[in-house]
């Protein structure tokens, strides 16, 4: 079920027009009809489920205008974004969310989302704690993208 | 200005307000604006100044560790995402926390805040 809510393949700028927001109003997608906090949740699961199985398949949550910034280094759109993600210095690592906030972002139609949790690499004997955030924009296809994605350890 | 120099400036400027005068966080906010403040949601300038002015401390002091920002869209928002300790007067150790702001163009040509989420970072 989540994985249907989070797969676009559109162009972002189409999302803009009003023929767009007529089509999207009326055909009220499965992600629309969610209450935001049940949204922000499944795509905070989907994300980390799918990053600690398979980190390649976070190609398709980013699209070409999306940003990520990680520990302080800025990359720009999906290619450029899992290819860092995908490099990381780990094979295996597992995510376990301690705290979901989430806001509806502006007009557009977009929700902010504030994480907090721990990353657990493999080998390691302690985990590493983390707050990352997320601006997710709406696909026409009704569904969601990471526009936005900041990610930042937190030491102790 | 350049994105991060702003990011910084309305940083510095946010939490030596914070840390100097609580009630004049109001100018920051406006009634559509939104606070998550360790979970509590709360909407609107005078309601979310009311909650920061009303939190159980007399003094604090805020020192920023981190600052990042990326631009939020087509609507000329910035998105600033913040961590660092709070220490509160009389304790011991100080509290760390994280903090995002999604700041919004005011028509004078200045931000302000549309969205904000608090949280503190447990050890």
């Amino acid at each position: 079920m989540c994985s249907q809510l989070f797969c676009p393949s559109a162009s972002l700028s189409s999302y803009l027009s009003p023929l767009y927001r007529l089509v999207r109003s009326s055909r009220g997608s499965e992600a629309e009809r969610m209450d935001p906090d049940a949204l922000a949740k499944a795509f905070v699961e989907h994300y980390y489920s799918t990053f600690d199985a398979n980190r390649a398949g976070l190609a398709n949550l980013y699209q070409e205008g999306s940003m990520l910034t990680f520990e302080g280094q800025k990359i720009q759109g999906s290619q450029s974004i899992v290819a860092k993600l995908t490099s990381l210095p780990f094979q295996q690592c597992q995510h376990s969310i301690t705290t979901v906030d989430c806001q509806p972002s502006g007009p557009a139609g977009g929700m902010l989302v504030f994480v907090s949790g721990n990353l657990q690499l493999a080998g390691e004997q302690h985990a590493l704690k983390f707050s990352q955030m997320f601006h997710l924009m709406p696909t026409p296809q009704g569904s969601f993208y990471v526009f936005n994605d900041i990610f930042r350890l937190n030491y102790a | 200005m350049d994105p991060d120099a702003v990011a910084k400036a309305f940083v510095e400027h946010y939490y030596t307000t914070f840390d100097g005068n609580r009630g004049a966080l109001l100018n920051l906010y406006q009634e559509g604006s939104m606070l998550t403040f360790e979970g509590q949601k709360i909407q609107g300038s005078q309601s979310i100044v009311s909650k920061l002015t009303s939190l159980p401390f007399q003094h604090c002091q805020h020192s920023i560790t981190t600052v990042d920002c990326q631009p939020s869209g087509p609507a000329g928002g910035m998105l600033v995402f913040v961590s660092g300790n709070l220490q509160l007067a009389g304790e011991q150790h100080a509290l760390k926390f994280s903090q995002m702001f999604h700041l919004m163009p005011s028509p004078q040509g200045s931000f302000y805040v549309l969205n904000d989420i608090f949280r503190l970072n447990y050890a």
